[in-house]
């Protein structure tokens, strides 16, 4: 069974340090309906979850390049339009290139925006290399946020399938951490043209009021 | 170098795309290698074209070097 496991990846020891969820089944339990939002997601693994999930509908923006940019993509995305949901679903290795995001999401703190980070730990796509979660760094306590105002993390352990129900009603930006195995996500092949998925995705936005 | 010989993701084109224009636009001396037997003869070339020459130099490291990634 371990020879299953991506090459190089020590997997007793990511489940004795809590990456323990199956992706595949964590991250569609989480989202719940995934047409109540826009999503805007990071380059490999979450792209892939995500658009297994939703068949790479158009309401999705999966990116193949610009490492860092999604939370600030997504907020963006959230501040010019109030009326929708926009949920960010990017990766441990994602995040930590651009960790002041959560920062900036915090002060202008928009109702409309939840964060979901599956944490795998590693740096899958480029050979499961570990990242800083695998040494130590906890995302949902380093969190940057100001002590005043941020709302409590939420602790997405053990799944809750009605979190991403809440994260449709949330009145601050939620911020999800899924603790989940270094394995690989779906095989989904997904469009990867960034134009066409751009004109794709401000379709989706413009047509369903 | 990424949007270069070989790239199979699009979203590596733009910025691979631009360097060599944008530097060369910026004033800094790009010299390509293609060849792994180029690198240190190239490298030796840049740092006296900098340090003696008094010139920005950029040493464009391409994928028919490194090969095109696989992501």
């Amino acid at each position: 069974m371990a020879n299953d496991y991506p090459q190089g990846v020590d997997m007793a020891a990511a489940i004795a340090a809590g990456f323990v969820l199956d992706r595949r089944e964590a991250v569609p339990q989480l989202i719940g309906r995934h047409e109540d939002f826009l999503f805007v997601t990071g380059l490999a693994g979450t792209a892939r979850d995500i658009a297994a999930l939703t068949h790479d509908g158009s309401h999705i923006y999966t990116m193949a390049g610009a490492m860092g940019g999604a939370c600030m993509i997504g907020l963006g995305l959230a501040l010019a339009r109030p009326d929708k949901r926009v949920l960010v679903a990017t990766g441990d290795g994602e995040l930590l290139m651009n960790i002041g995001a959560l920062a900036t999401i915090a002060v202008l703190n928009p109702a409309n925006l939840a964060i979901l980070c599956v944490d795998n730990g590693h740096y899958g796509e480029t050979g499961y290399q570990k990242s800083h979660t695998s040494l130590g760094v906890d995302l949902e306590r380093s969190r940057p946020a100001p002590a005043s105002s941020a709302p409590a993390p939420w602790r997405a352990r053990p799944i809750s399938p009605r979190a991403g129900a809440c994260c449709a009603k949330a009145t601050a930006p939620p911020f999800v951490v899924l603790r989940v195995k270094p394995d690989d996500p779906p095989s989904y092949k997904r469009n990867m043209e960034p134009a066409s998925c751009r004109v794709r995705f401000r379709g989706a936005l413009l047509g369903a009021g | 170098m990424r949007g270069d010989f070989g790239e199979g993701n699009p979203w590596q084109y733009p910025m691979g795309q631009a360097v060599e224009p944008v530097l060369r636009a910026m004033g800094v001396i790009c010299l390509r290698i293609e060849q792994p037997q180029e690198v240190v003869p190239t490298v030796g070339a840049a740092l006296t074209m900098a340090f003696q020459g008094g010139n920005a130099v950029a040493v464009l490291l391409t994928q028919k070097l490194l090969g095109a990634k696989a992501f």
